[in-house]
């Protein structure tokens, strides 16, 4: 509480301290701002985080998500260096006396072949920059680990790096510095990912041929951002190439994409169009068994992004991405699926106030059920929807600030469950549970102050608001969890208001241009969660929002760590340390029945949890080989009334020690191996310690919550790639990739379960379920 | 809804692999256990007093003898005699049943303490059922299946049932974890029409239904409680529990007092029966 309320006056006190300091100290001086966009020339793409940089007077500013950069000296004489890693760098010079906008393309650096191309931001901006805690992904990177199934996964690939861990094996599910799967805010152009997965989690809905930036903030998480409490995963498509047409496809064992993009007017608009589906159904229908191929299993997906610039002040984007899962056969059938829209305008008011406009749609839903014709035909169908609105904009004050500021809205609409029975002869009544509504709003204001040349401070705070719409039902429950009555809610009421300040602050102290210290502390707000009981995650798992029986969960986490590089830049390092705290943390009771049922907030139990942990990076890019080296130790502990006696008790994944090596070789030009290597403690479980026998049945008694362990999960991963001769001349190319998942097949525990010998039933043995041996997989990739 | 998950999982199960692997869970301290019930049937109805043991043990749990057992509903207070041949095993007389709508209180006390209690008590109310109009049994082809239905009202109040099933007067549901559960939210108040509430194995033969069988349905009008209690136990003993479906193992509740475990149930029973015709 103290810490909060430090962070909220340092907060006021910084940022009054520069708008007097700009009254006081910049009226007399008039400067003028050079400002623009900074895109690739070969695709038209915006280039996000470029560096822009004054020689003269060494001080620089980097590109925005948009690739908007503004800069405001006074007038003189200046070049400048406009710097992306893996293009030209280019430098022009000014003559500043008005106002300039200069947009400008960047050529890709000729390829040195046998060096690994990474593409991104300032080679030291791991020190030199304000962030910590966020791990930024290059789409490059992702492709080369090598893959389950071949299927190139950006989820999967940030469990490989400090800080984030698997839930359970497969499951796109991630823990992010002990946070639940529900904590993380996943984002695919401005509009919220419900459920990142497909088939029950072992593949993640975001296709990487449509992706142009990945970034995941892992703790930091800016001002702007809120209603999660671990992370931000920020996924930016590509706008589409607006030069020519081109495209990238693959072809592999378990699924094929396509994605095609290009102009719609040359260097003014263009569209990208991207889409994949899973084909295992094939090979079922091709069976002659009439059990086997009539059932259909699959999953697909599918992007589509237009924009235009309809001039140098203002562009619009709007995308969109569908993609569902289905699994039926005549008997049965379960589905599920993400829908979501933005519309964004950018608009520049001036030239250091760039703002953003969006209008957003998200929508995600799943049905179950046996067709009609039977006495037990039923369909069970649930959904959430978003729809809501944002506005943000960065005003580049001055060389020293850049400020940025917005507000958003966001009305929730929860549709939990509904099941009824169809046709004339089924028994099944209507059975719902209660529709419920949100408006979650914030308004937020941030500056990203530089003080000399050795320390940038960042700070920002964000005040977010939540309340309940009606038509709804409340019920109220007495202390022992029953159900007492229940209060019912107008159509449009609001009721049951929760709002609090959330402040986020932190700084960089430079010491050389090779290494830094940077500390953050940050409190975030959650106002609607996940009834997730199971321990993998599945589709059927429930958003619900806060209301008067749930309180939002409020976190505050503190940073701090050491980023230091050596050899000109090629190995980076880090070690960061962190700490969180949650309050009203929530778990759910012992023998929790969360489908289906009306009274499931009598299930909910709240307490606290706390996270701690060490995380060690070590990445490398020398020559032909790149990767990285990831180690995190960490505990994430909960103490929740009513559960296991109100005794501290570990997650299901915790895991204290998380080991990744990724490591890639280019042997020659058109051969690249990689191998992928994980080791983590094995998932918290609970396991029968005695027995006894009640009703002729073996009936086991249980330890403490999570009070064992499965064995430790290793898994090596590896993968050869044979790609077309690079030729410069060629627009198309092709790769060839071979990959083994669990190259030494080793049986790793999904679930231990107790089971009676069969003819013997005083005994019982344990038994393990394995997901996967070995699985390899072919997959050829083709551009155009 | 458990019947929903349990089809998923098992399908899902065809999928994996499966091996026996060596997990020691050590020990816990010595639990005591009930196993009583109650119902509206004249006959002798009985109290079984064990301790728990470790959980790799293959021998029976030990009974308990020379225990005092009494049952009290409010009216009468009786004591429980042990039956010689079956140590542990404590019965009423054989004239003995449970009246609808009184409480019954069980108490107990053992000759040795466990944990640190010589005494446990339980209480349970003895809820009114409604009577079986009739069943019918029906052989479903898709499933290979015989389906018992039942033809019953359920009456307007939050009712909870529980089945068990005999076939030729032997018991079918001779395992607590075979017997039908249900609670009325599905039709509650109404007329179930043919609503199924057993499945004879098809993999079993002592469960295939012949022509001739006399299939005898007993139903139980149980608390909530006991409901309850049946669910959870089914549940942990479910030996196909994955990460998707379930949430962590748990202890089962108990209507025992002071550290007890297992449950004392008394309920209200009505009995209908049909001859398989095919």
């Amino acid at each position: 509480m103290k810490i909060y309320i430090t962070a909220i006056s340092i907060f006021c006190f910084l940022f009054v301290n520069i708008t007097i300091t700009k009254a006081v100290g910049e009226e007399n001086i008039k400067k003028f701002t050079i400002s623009g966009h900074v895109q690739d020339k070969s695709s038209g793409e915006d280039l996000i985080g470029a560096t822009i940089y004054v020689k003269e007077l060494k001080i620089g500013t980097t590109s925005n998500i948009y690739g908007f950069y503004s800069i405001s000296l006074i007038p003189g004489t200046y070049t400048i260096q406009y710097s992306y890693i893996g293009f030209k760098k280019i430098e022009k010079t000014f003559e500043l006396i008005e106002n300039v906008t200069y947009n400008i393309e960047l050529a890709p650096s000729e390829q040195k072949l046998d060096e690994v191309v990474i593409t991104g931001e300032a080679i030291n901006k791991n020190v030199t920059s304000a962030e910590m805690s966020t791990i930024k992904m290059d789409i490059k990177t992702i492709r080369q680990i090598p893959a389950l199934m071949g299927e190139v996964d950006i989820i999967k690939a940030m469990q490989l790096l400090p800080g984030v861990q698997t839930i359970s094996e497969g499951s796109s599910g991630f823990s992010v510095r002990g946070g639940s799967m529900d904590q993380n805010l996943i984002q695919l152009d401005e509009a919220t990912v419900y459920n990142a997965s497909h088939l029950m989690g072992f593949f993640s809905v975001f296709n990487n041929d449509a992706i142009k930036d990945v970034k995941l903030y892992k703790g930091d998480i800016p001002a702007s951002s809120g209603g999660r409490l671990s992370s931000l995963l920020d996924v930016r498509m590509k706008d589409g190439n607006t030069k020519r047409f081109s495209g990238t496809g693959g072809i592999g064992t378990i699924s094929s994409r396509l994605t095609l993009e290009g102009p719609i007017v040359k260097d003014k608009a263009s569209f990208i169009v991207s889409g994949r589906r899973t084909y295992a159904d094939i090979f079922l229908k091709l069976n002659s068994d009439p059990d086997i191929n009539n059932n259909s299993l699959y999953f697909y997906d599918f992007n589509a992004k237009l924009n235009y610039n309809i001039n140098d002040n203002n562009r619009i984007y709007i995308s969109g991405y569908f993609g569902k899962d289905v699994f039926k056969n005549p008997d049965f059938k379960i589905g599920w699926g993400n829908q979501t829209f933005s519309f964004r305008w950018n608009h520049l008011f001036s030239k250091k106030l760039f703002s953003n406009f969006t209008f957003l749609y998200s929508k995600f839903d799943y049905e179950l059920g046996v067709p009609e014709g039977d006495v037990n035909s039923f369909s069970w169908i649930a959904n959430l929807k978003d729809y809501g609105g944002k506005a943000d904009f960065n005003y580049y004050l001055n060389t020293n600030n850049t400020l940025r500021f917005g507000l958003s809205s966001t009305f929730h609409n929860f549709v939990p469950g509904t099941a009824r029975g169809l046709g004339d002869e089924a028994f099944l009544t209507e059975y719902s549970v209660e529709n419920n509504n949100g408006l979650e709003s914030a308004i937020y204001v941030g500056n990203e102050q530089k003080i000399g040349s050795m320390i940038v401070v960042k700070y920002g705070l964000r005040f977010s608001h939540f309340v309940n719409v009606g038509k709804s039902t409340i019920y109220n429950y007495d202390d022992e969890y029953e159900m007492v009555d229940s209060t019912v809610y107008e159509k449009g009421e609001f009721f049951s208001p929760y709002y609090g300040f959330e402040p986020r602050i932190g700084a960089t102290f430079i010491i050389n241009e090779k290494s830094s210290i940077k500390a953050n502390y940050s409190r975030t707000r959650q106002y609607i969660h996940l009834a997730q009981n199971s321990t993998a995650g599945t589709p059927l798992d429930i958003w619900f929002p806060s209301t008067p029986n749930v309180n939002p969960q409020i976190a505050d986490q503190y940073a701090i760590g050491y980023f230091r590089n050596f050899r000109t830049n090629t190995i980076e390092t880090s070690v960061e340390a962190y700490y969180k705290h949650i309050q009203n943390a929530i778990d759910f009771k012992d023998h929790a029945e969360l489908l289906l049922n009306q009274l499931f907030e009598g299930e909910l139990r709240n307490g606290e949890a706390w996270a701690y942990g060490l995380e060690f990076l070590v990445k490398y890019n020398i020559k032909k080989i790149s990767g990285w080296v990831s180690y995190t130790l960490s505990r994430t502990e909960r103490r929740i009334i009513g559960i296991n006696d109100d005794q501290i008790y570990p997650a299901t994944y915790d895991k204290p020690h998380d080991f990744s090596i990724v490591f890639n070789y280019n042997v020659i030009p058109r051969i690249s191996v990689g191998a992928t290597w994980v080791f983590t403690t094995g998932s918290a479980v609970t396991f029968p310690t005695g027995r006894y026998i009640y009703g002729n049945k073996i009936t086991p008694i249980y330890s403490e919550r999570n009070g064992y362990r499965l064995p430790n999960y290793h898994r090596l991963d590896v993968s050869v790639t044979l790609r077309s001769k690079p030729d410069p001349t060629k627009k198309w190319g092709w790769d060839l990739n071979f990959s083994a998942y669990n190259a030494y097949a080793r049986k790793n525990p999904w679930v231990i379960n107790f089971k009676q010998v069969p003819g013997n039933p005083n005994e019982t043995y344990a038994e393990m379920t394995y997901l996967f041996s070995i699985v390899p997989a072919i997959t050829f990739n083709f551009k155009f | 809804m458990r019947y929903i998950a349990t089809i998923i999982t098992i399908v899902l199960f065809i999928a994996s692999c499966t091996e026996k692997i060596d997990i020691d869970v050590g020990t816990t301290y010595e639990r005591f256990i009930v196993e009583g019930t109650l119902t509206t049937d004249t006959m002798k109805h009985g109290v079984k007093l064990i301790k728990s043991i470790d959980y790799y043990a293959i021998e029976q749990p030990p009974t308990i003898s020379n225990a005092i057992v009494t049952i009290d509903d409010g009216v009468n207070k009786i004591t429980l005699e042990e039956n010689k041949e079956e140590p542990g095993n404590y019965e009423t007389d054989e004239n003995y049943f449970g009246v609808a709508g009184r409480t019954y209180l069980l108490e107990i006390e053992i000759p040795e303490a466990i944990n640190g209690y010589k005494t446990f008590s339980a209480t349970s109310e003895l809820k009114p059922v409604a009577p079986i109009d009739s069943i019918r049994v029906e052989y479903i082809e898709k499933w290979a299946v015989w389906e018992l239905q039942i033809y019953a009202w359920d009456p307007p109040t939050e009712d909870f049932y529980s089945f068990e099933v005999f076939k030729n007067n032997i018991e079918i549901t001779d395992t607590i974890t075979k017997r039908g559960i249900s609670d009325d939210r599905f039709f509650n108040g109404n007329y179930t029409f043919g609503v199924p509430v057993y499945y004879f194995s098809s993999g079993y033969e002592p469960e295939f239904v012949y022509p001739g069988d006399t299939i005898t349905l007993k139903m139980g009008g149980i608390t909530k409680d006991y409901y309850n209690f049946i669910i959870e136990l089914m549940d942990q003993t479910f030996e196909y529990r994955n990460p998707l479906f379930s949430g962590p193992p748990a202890n089962i509740r108990t209507n025992i007092s002071n550290g007890g475990l297992g449950f004392f149930a008394a309920y209200s029973t009505s009995y209908s029966s049909v001859v398989y015709q095919e």
